[in-house]
């Protein structure tokens, strides 16, 4: 049972409960009819349904670990408890008990508790990435940063958006890490990337601060010009198979020579964010002509970089906003291009 | 004067004893009183300190982050934007404890805010305690510590702080939020009686640590405060009153939307320029700051402002509370009524009006409750007691009274012996001229000694009525007052100097002014068409017409026609249209004279209209409403009359809204003497000739005469004495008074007498000028009707005492003039041998004894006679 269409689960109920009806002690059905409601969202229903099944079938320990999930997510923890821990008597290695386990643990204000059943979830099973987050960030609220950002990092690198956030804290902080303002930004892009509005957060405030915009210091200003020109520098590591042409040059230029437009136009972003003024130039030109066959004009990401910036007070990105108004309000819109 | 300050020191201490327990079993009712006053006092004029910004959850944002807990991402968000937009403190409402649930952000949410607060390094976090009963084996035994959380920021305990309220925490450690935090302040309050938190100690003890109010901790994480200087009780809590939503309007208020739509707009220079360097409460808990928030965000401002409130000491509230109380009491004790009560009016009004100010303008709460009720209390003992004091005071009196009026009976008796006796020595002269001059001389004395009595017997009676009609200053206006009554009067053709006319006239002011039926009872002669007018003249309609009626001449059969008018053709006489008399005193006053004279199916008639103020004319279909206003009078007794049943009691009540009962003339004698002036002048001016002077010798003699026919007979006599008068000068003569007085008293019959007596109680000379005769006449009927009463009685002297006196209060007066009598009449017959010797000295010694009477007299001198002759044969 994995769809999620209402009307096949409703139809799906009212099926299971009419076997239930026609015969009380059918296992099968019942507990069908329990996970259905639960997907349903009547979990009270499918509370109601799965004990019924388990005051004839104790040992129904899929039924009983359904029963908890509902339980949990009727917040209901002091109830799912003992559920979740009867299922683990039952079988100790299941690893979705012992992932809920933590989680009520953690509901209930037991965090070391929570800590330790999340461990017991990666030894069991080292790729589950969620549970590898929440230990990360179980670690974090108990002040173990040490500890927490190795595990952050084993889930950014795993893919998950909020753990990079965690990361690029982490190396910006020097939590648990030597300090890396770089690598940080690096991180931060990364999750900014993904839709990750903390990490954009942070990246523009840094930014602002490079800019000084912010009412840090001089010193922290010099830090944040000095972490991006170290990120531009950094983004070549991440493609060694292109070659620099110069100081002034940006791996989305290279890229473009190399006939990658698709890719460059996020590179050169990233990389006009951090300051690079042949990157803004680059997007200029991109946006204005684009690469045939390669990139088109107008292109969305380019002009939402452009205001972005301009938003934070780049003076380049403004006039450049400014042109291209001037120059659509000059030149009526026509059909037929020349 | 001593006397009264000393009571009125009692009164004060006893009020302010009583008040103050009543306020102490009355705790909640008078803090919430007295607070109902201070809060709007300090509403009006809170301390405004620019520092702190209140963001407070809007309907905007609850629509955006929902009505319940936020996702704590949201409140990271907010934190770490408020830190770079240069937010000097941010201080959260709740106490974060619980973890987040996952539906809500879960732990993420809870790190991500873990990391904002720790990141901004300036936020200030309450932490939830439970306060410790100081006497529980937990909090003896060293309390919470080694179980207690710690934060960096609070204090160890200090020497001088060692009687802190104790509290402790719902977990041993802090959480991980209170940890990241700048600071770390408690919330708890101390409720007042009324259930409302007002104070909060400044420091809790947990552990062994002090932690400060959350509002504190804040103005700590702001500036430095010299916590020395913060004035705290007993208990180390301070007074920072919520003050209801004025307080929070003092603030300056944002909406959470506001700062998330500019978080979000990236409106950097417009979050600065909110929020930098200032104090940033954020009220996420509830749109409504609550009163424990309301509390310390108030203890933030009173430390930022440094304004604080002070109350006042319980001792300084008694000593306020006995002066205010005992002025009160001196004033009540001291003054006439309604001055008293302006002056306490006044006093209350003005301490009120101080409390106000001073909570106002210094921050100093002074205590209402006690000292008010206190006053009042102390106003009412006043009043109690002048009661008790008058009373008292009337029954000294009354005593003193009975006690001279006993003493004037046996002086007069002795008057009345001696004279008998200077009769008796007149008659036989030849043989006693030298007693003629020693029973003058005793009889001087003994007429002397009784004038000064009867002077100091007046003068006591006087006092006694005036105390008995409540208040000296009440029954005698004050000279001012009289004054001006007088004038008033004069300009109503009123003539009187009498208090007692003067009081009656002050009812009357009082009455016309308010539509109240006025009914006036006197004898004739008394004034009551003059008092009618004048009710008419001082009452809002005395621009209408003013119709005086006597009842008492209106044939019986034109009654209806003339009362109430009639239509042309309803009769045969009625050849035009009519208005009666109460049409014609439509929107004004109609006066019902002698309206005891009513016949019964008159009474109901009239009734009617006083009823309904309408009624039809004879002959018409359509009622007649009216507006008149109606005085009536009679010099018979109503009350009596709706008693005997010949005058309509529910008429009478109609009638009677204000009673007064002129008194005749014979009781205000000084007025005769204003009156005959005035009826002289006017005498002259009807002759059209120059008024002349009455001379001293008739103007005491006018003084005297009873005038039972009051001002008009005294007008009579003087007009007849004008027309006659041939001298320079109306002399005594002119009068003509002995004719008066005997064609008025040709009716000597005991009964009459005996009334006359009774009518003023038994005093002999009152009875005399009464009656006009001589007063050993008087004496001597009186003489008589007391020998045959003991004669009656069989000797009991009691008995006849009370048969003579009608009632029992006479009674004693009678009985001792019947002892005086007999007494007399024994030592008259005492040496002679003979019942008939004894006798015939008798007709000789009271000569003037009637003859009806003397037969009592001889029958019990022979009884003394039998009863000495069977002593002398025992």
């Amino acid at each position: 049972m994995t769809t999620g269409d209402p009307a096949a689960l409703a139809a799906a109920a009212r099926s299971f409960r009419g076997a239930t009806q026609l015969q009380p002690d059918l296992f099968e059905a019942r507990e069908e009819l329990g996970l259905v409601l639960y997907m349903m969202g009547d979990l009270d229903g499918a509370v109601d349904e799965l004990r019924a099944l388990l005051r004839w079938h104790p040992d129904a320990v899929r039924a009983r670990l359904i029963l908890a999930t509902a339980l949990t997510a009727k917040q209901d923890w002091a109830a799912a408890r003992p559920e979740l821990e009867e299922v683990l008597r039952r079988q100790p290695d299941s690893v979705q008990a012992l992932y809920g386990l933590a989680r009520v643990r953690y509901a209930r204000g037991d965090q070391n508790g929570a800590i330790e059943a999340y461990r017991q979830v990666l030894s069991r099973d080292p790729e589950h990435v969620d549970a590898r987050y929440n230990l990360a960030l179980l670690l974090k609220l108990t002040h173990r940063d040490a500890e927490a950002t190795p595990e952050f990092l084993a889930a950014a690198r795993a893919g998950h958006v909020r753990a990079q956030y965690f990361v690029g804290t982490s190396y910006a902080r020097g939590l648990g890490v030597e300090p890396d303002l770089a690598r940080a930004i690096a991180w931060w892009s990364r999750a900014a990337e993904q839709g990750n509005p903390e990490a954009g957060a942070a990246l523009g405030e840094l930014r602002q601060t490079a800019l000084g915009k912010t009412r840090r210091a001089a010193i922290d200003r010099r830090t944040a010009e000095q972490a991006f020109r170290d990120y531009r520098a950094a983004l070549w590591t991440d493609f060694p198979e292109l070659t620099r042409n110069g100081d002034d040059d940006t791996v989305g230029a290279a890229l473009v020579r190399q006939g990658r437009g698709a890719e460059a136009v996020p590179v050169a972003i990233a990389e006009a964010r951090a300051f690079s003024e042949p990157a803004q130039a680059l997007l200029e030109d991109l946006y204005q002509l684009g690469v045939p066959g390669q990139v088109p004009a107008n292109d969305a990401r380019i002009l939402d970089y452009f205001k972005t910036a301009a938003d934070e007070g780049q003076p380049r990105a403004r006039r450049f906003l400014h042109e291209i108004s001037a120059a659509s309000e000059a030149v009526p819109p026509s059909p037929v291009r020349p | 004067m001593k006397k009264t300050v000393a009571l009125a020191a009692v009164l004060g201490l006893t009020a302010t004893v009583v008040a103050a327990a009543v306020a102490a079993s009355a705790k909640s009712a008078v803090t919430a009183f007295e607070w109902s006053v201070y809060d709007r006092r300090l509403s009006a004029r809170p301390p405004k300190s620019p520092t702190p910004i209140v963001v407070v959850r809007d309907p905007a944002s609850e629509v955006r982050f929902g009505a319940g807990a936020w996702d704590r991402a949201v409140l990271a968000d907010v934190i770490s934007a408020l830190s770079r937009s240069g937010a000097a403190v941010i201080g959260i409402d709740a106490p974060l404890g619980q973890p987040s649930a996952p539906g809500r952000g879960g732990p993420s949410s809870d790190a991500l805010l873990s990391q904002a607060i720790a990141f901004a390094e300036n936020v200030v976090l309450p932490i939830a305690l439970e306060p410790v009963d100081p006497d529980a084996p937990a909090a003896r035994d060293g309390g919470t510590g080694s179980t207690a959380p710690q934060h960096r920021s609070w204090p160890p305990l200090s020497p001088e702080s060692p009687g802190l309220p104790q509290a402790r925490a719902y977990s041993g450690s802090l959480p991980g939020f209170a940890q990241s935090a700048n600071g770390v302040g408690h919330m708890l309050g101390s409720a007042d009686p009324d259930g409302v938190v007002r104070r909060v100690p400044l420091f809790v003890r947990v552990g062994e640590r002090r932690v400060p109010a959350f509002g504190l901790a804040m103005a700590q994480a702001f500036t430095s405060v010299d916590l020395t200087r913060i004035p705290v009780d007993r208990q180390g809590r301070i007074l920072a009153p919520p003050a209801g939503r004025a307080l929070q309007e003092s603030f300056k208020t944002v909406p959470f939307s506001e700062i998330s739509s500019a978080i979000e707009g990236r409106r950097r220079e417009a979050l600065q320029n909110l929020v930098a360097d200032r104090i940033v409460l954020l009220g996420i808990e509830s749109a409504q700051i609550r009163d424990r928030v309301a509390v310390q965000i108030n203890l933030l401002n009173r430390i930022l402002t440094w304004g604080w409130l002070r109350e006042t000491p319980f001792a300084w509230t008694l000593v306020g509370s006995l002066l205010l109380s005992a002025l009160a009491a001196w004033r009540w004790l001291a003054a006439v009524w309604w001055k008293a009560a302006l002056t306490t009016a006044a006093l209350a009004v003005v301490y009120v009006a101080t409390v106000a100010a001073s909570a106002s303008s210094l921050g100093v709460l002074l205590p209402l409750a006690i000292p008010l009720a206190a006053i009042g209390l102390a106003s009412v003992g006043a009043i109690a007691c002048n009661q008790l004091l008058s009373a008292h005071r009337i029954r000294d009196l009354e005593g003193e009274v009975a006690e001279i009026r006993e003493g004037l009976v046996r002086q007069e008796s002795a008057v009345e012996a001696l004279e008998e006796d200077l009769e008796a020595a007149r008659a036989a002269a030849a043989r006693s001229s030298g007693g003629e001059d020693a029973l003058r001389a005793q009889l001087a004395a003994a007429r002397a000694q009784e004038a000064q009595t009867r002077a100091r017997l007046e003068e006591l009676e006087l006092r006694a009525k005036a105390l008995a009609a409540g208040d000296v200053g009440e029954a005698v206006p004050s000279d001012a007052e009289q004054a001006r009554l007088q004038r008033e009067c004069e300009r109503l053709g009123i003539v009187t100097r009498d208090p007692a006319m003067l009081a009656l006239f002050r009812d009357l002011e009082k009455a016309a002014h308010a539509s109240l039926p006025i009914l006036i009872a006197g004898e004739p002669g008394t004034g009551k068409e003059l008092f009618a007018r004048a009710a008419h003249r001082l009452s809002p309609s005395a621009e209408g017409p003013f119709v005086a009626v006597n009842m008492g001449a209106i044939p019986a059969e034109l009654f209806e026609s003339e009362m109430f008018g009639h239509v042309r053709g309803s009769f045969t006489g009625a050849v035009a249209d009519r208005k009666g008399y109460f049409e014609q005193a439509n929107r004004g006053t109609i006066f019902l004279d002698e309206v005891g004279e009513l016949r019964a199916e008159h009474q109901s008639k009239l009734l009617r209209v006083l009823q309904d103020k309408s009624f039809y004319r004879v002959g018409a279909t359509r009622p007649t409403t009216v507006d008149v206003r109606v005085v009536a009078a009679s010099n018979r007794d109503l009350e009596r009359g709706s008693a005997e049943g010949w005058f309509r009691e529910d008429l009478y009540f109609r009638l009677k809204g204000l009673v007064l009962r002129l008194p005749p003339l014979r009781e205000r004698r000084p007025d005769v003497r204003l009156l005959a002036e005035r009826f002289v002048r006017d005498a002259a001016a009807e002759l059209g000739r120059q008024p002349l002077p009455i001379s001293e010798g008739a103007l005491a003699a006018l003084e005297r005469n009873d005038w039972p026919g009051n001002a008009r007979e005294l007008q009579n006599c003087l007009r007849q004495a004008l027309a006659l008068a041939e001298g320079g000068a109306i002399s005594v003569a002119d009068l003509r008074l002995a004719d008066r007085e005997a064609s008025r008293e040709d009716s000597g019959r005991d009964e009459t007498v005996l009334a006359t007596l009774r009518r003023h109680a038994f005093d002999m000379q009152a009875t005399a000028r009464a009656l006009g005769w001589d007063r050993s006449t008087v004496t001597q009927r009186l003489k008589g009707l007391g020998f045959r009463a003991l004669v009656d009685s069989g000797g009991d002297r009691e008995a006849a005492a009370l048969a003579l006196a009608g009632e029992p209060a006479l009674g004693r007066t009678v009985e001792l003039k019947l002892r005086e009598y007999f007494e007399h009449l024994i030592r008259v017959v005492e040496g002679f041998a003979s019942p008939e010797e004894a006798i015939a000295a008798c007709r000789r010694r009271f000569k003037n004894l009637p003859e009806r009477h003397f037969r009592s007299l001889e029958l019990l001198v022979r009884q003394h006679f039998e009863r000495r002759s069977s002593a002398a044969r025992v």
